[in-house]
């Protein structure tokens, strides 16, 4: 079992921290209406993880999976968005399907080619395991967290406003499309660290179902979002405790309390007031 | 006779003055727009002064919202020129914009997202800022002098959401009017809106135009609420088919052109209604 205070632990811990700063752009995916885009875009991210083993295989050495699926993962995204704005929300469905069922082959493709050693690496992006984050690993995700939290906070009111009333913004002058594409390039970052923190699986668990459990009990943008973060980070920790505790796979253990507790407060709402217990 | 004629001299160079000198809110010279190769506004002019409350009336399909996305510079015509105030929207949407307030179709509006009626106004003061774009107490002032003069401040800390549709509709004028605009374009604003509402909506307009010198430019598929405050109608149906005074030009065989045979006018009180049996949104 591992000690709280091993290195392990603590480093899963920061992971699971940093994955759970991305929540909130997964509860922004929410508002925008295209919250299927985060678990799209963490299999695009591994997709081009796939890529990028495939060419330390090959010998090239200096290739760097995790930013191959960052630029794979922002590429999809964009591409969504702009297949969506040309062609509407059913081609955007197509698009979503197409590509994700791209991201899936060239991983089926990849991972049949590459050795048990690697091919066990590639895996963590589909079924991510936090205790075997290395510190280079954190150091990667931190930088990416920074990068999409300054660019969150920059344009917070952009992004509201986006998802609120994009053609009234056009209007006042604002570039909505812009910041549209901004949005899903944002998504597009997340959906990267989700992958390698917690793996394109279980993606939902931090990107979707904590922001619907924000949703049913939140009455303003900022308090939602907050939230989102808060019970995607006490969900990963408890966890991550439980998981040490009873030696489980951390990253299923992880997904199950967000996850049961949107279906608790969903089921909740379909109850008459009266029979409601809380 | 030589004094009468100076007198009828003076007397023209002064109206020809006069013409020049009035104020034209919007002024649109021969515009087309394509869209998907379909042509949507075939060949439209018109010119409004200032302020004017006018109306744009017309069936569904007929390019209304599109002729409202065309002067806001949303969409670009295949040709034409649009003027707001003088300003060339097409040549600099973005100065053309500054005299607009713009009051969008409601159900464009994504009411999921639980924003409070104070942001929703704040919002047409916020996203005119440059980088970063952040509310100020001034803007927050601003804003609820707004909300006031649509009746709204008290539901301020309420979330948008949770309003009625004339609620709504009134929160997303007091947005539209917070920055203090010239002209306000309106599209389809008594959409879902009950009957109370619509009398409200349609007074407020109507003072807006009458006190603060704002012109109002509205398009509905039916301006019966407002018909009694309107300086011109004009009827769209891909082509201008008639502009003028509502009581010139509400008549069977107009209404004909534009909505076809399904169409009927009654007089109530020497005021004309149509009948068109046309719902939208």
């Amino acid at each position: 079992m591992v000690s709280l205070l091993d290195p392990l632990f603590l480093k899963a811990l920061f992971g699971l921290f940093l994955a759970s700063l991305m929540a909130p752009i997964g509860a922004l995916a929410t508002l925008r209406g295209i919250s299927y885009l985060s678990a799209e875009v963490s299999h695009a991210a591994l997709g081009g993880a796939s890529l990028g083993f495939f060419l330390i295989y090959l010998g090239f050495s200096y290739s760097n999976p995790f930013l191959i699926a960052l630029f794979f993962s922002i590429g999809v995204s964009l591409l969504t968005a702009y297949l969506g704005r040309i062609s509407g929300p059913e081609a955007t469905g197509s698009a979503i399907g197409s590509t994700l069922a791209l991201s899936m082959a060239i991983y089926a493709l990849v991972r049949g080619l590459l050795p048990g050693e690697i091919k066990a690496m590639l895996d963590t992006y589909l079924i991510g395991d936090v205790l075997l984050l290395t510190s280079s690993d954190l150091v990667q995700i931190s930088i990416v967290v920074i990068i999409s939290l300054v660019m969150l906070a920059l344009f917070y009111n952009e992004f509201i406003y986006v998802c609120f009333d994009y053609e009234g913004l056009e209007t006042m002058g604002l570039n909505a499309k812009l910041y549209d594409y901004l949005l899903f390039a944002l998504l597009g970052l997340s959906g990267v660290i989700e992958a390698k923190s917690i793996g394109a699986f279980l993606v939902f668990a931090f990107m979707i179902a904590p922001a619907g459990i924000a949703k049913e009990i939140t009455k303003s943008v900022s308090s939602f979002l907050f939230l989102s973060f808060l019970i995607a980070l006490l969900s990963s920790i408890f966890g991550l405790f439980v998981s040490i505790l009873f030696n489980l796979p951390t990253s299923g253990v992880v997904a199950i309390l967000p996850s049961s507790i949107y279906l608790i407060v969903v089921l909740k709402k379909m109850l008459p007031l009266e029979k409601r217990l809380f | 006779m030589g004094n009468q004629f100076l007198t009828k001299v003076k007397l023209m160079r002064y109206e020809q003055k006069m013409i020049t000198t009035i104020q034209k809110s919007l002024e649109i010279e021969n515009l087309s727009v394509e869209l998907d190769h379909k042509l949507i506004l075939d060949n439209i002019s018109l010119s409004l002064p200032h302020p004017v409350f006018a109306a744009i009336m017309g069936p569904n399909g007929a390019g209304k919202t599109t002729l409202l996305k065309t002067i806001l510079g949303i969409i670009k015509p295949t040709s034409g020129k649009v003027h707001l105030f003088g300003k060339d929207v097409l040549g600099n949407p973005t100065e053309a914009r500054k005299l607009v307030g713009y009051v969008p179709q409601r159900d464009r509006i994504v009411r999921y997202v639980p924003l409070k009626v104070t942001d929703v106004v704040l919002m047409g003061l916020v996203s005119r800022k440059e980088i970063p774009r952040i509310a100020i107490n001034k803007d927050m002032n601003l804003s609820l002098e707004a909300l006031k003069y649509v009746g709204m401040s008290e539901y301020a800390s309420e979330l948008f959401s949770n309003l009625s549709g004339g609620q709504q509709q009134r929160v997303l004028i007091a947005r539209a009017l917070v920055s203090k605009p010239k002209i306000l374009l309106l599209d389809e604003p008594f959409n879902a809106v009950d009957a109370s509402a619509q009398t409200f909506i349609a007074e407020l307009l109507n003072r807006l135009k009458n006190e603060n010198k704002i012109s109002v430019l509205l398009v509905s598929h039916d301006i019966n609420m407002v018909v009694e405050y309107i300086d011109i109608l004009m009827f769209l149906n891909k082509k201008m088919i008639a502009m003028g005074k509502a009581h010139e030009i509400f008549r069977d065989d107009i209404l004909k052109m534009v909505y076809g045979e399904g169409v009927r006018v009654i007089t109530e009180k020497g005021r004309c209604y149509a009948l068109t049996g046309d719902t939208h949104g």
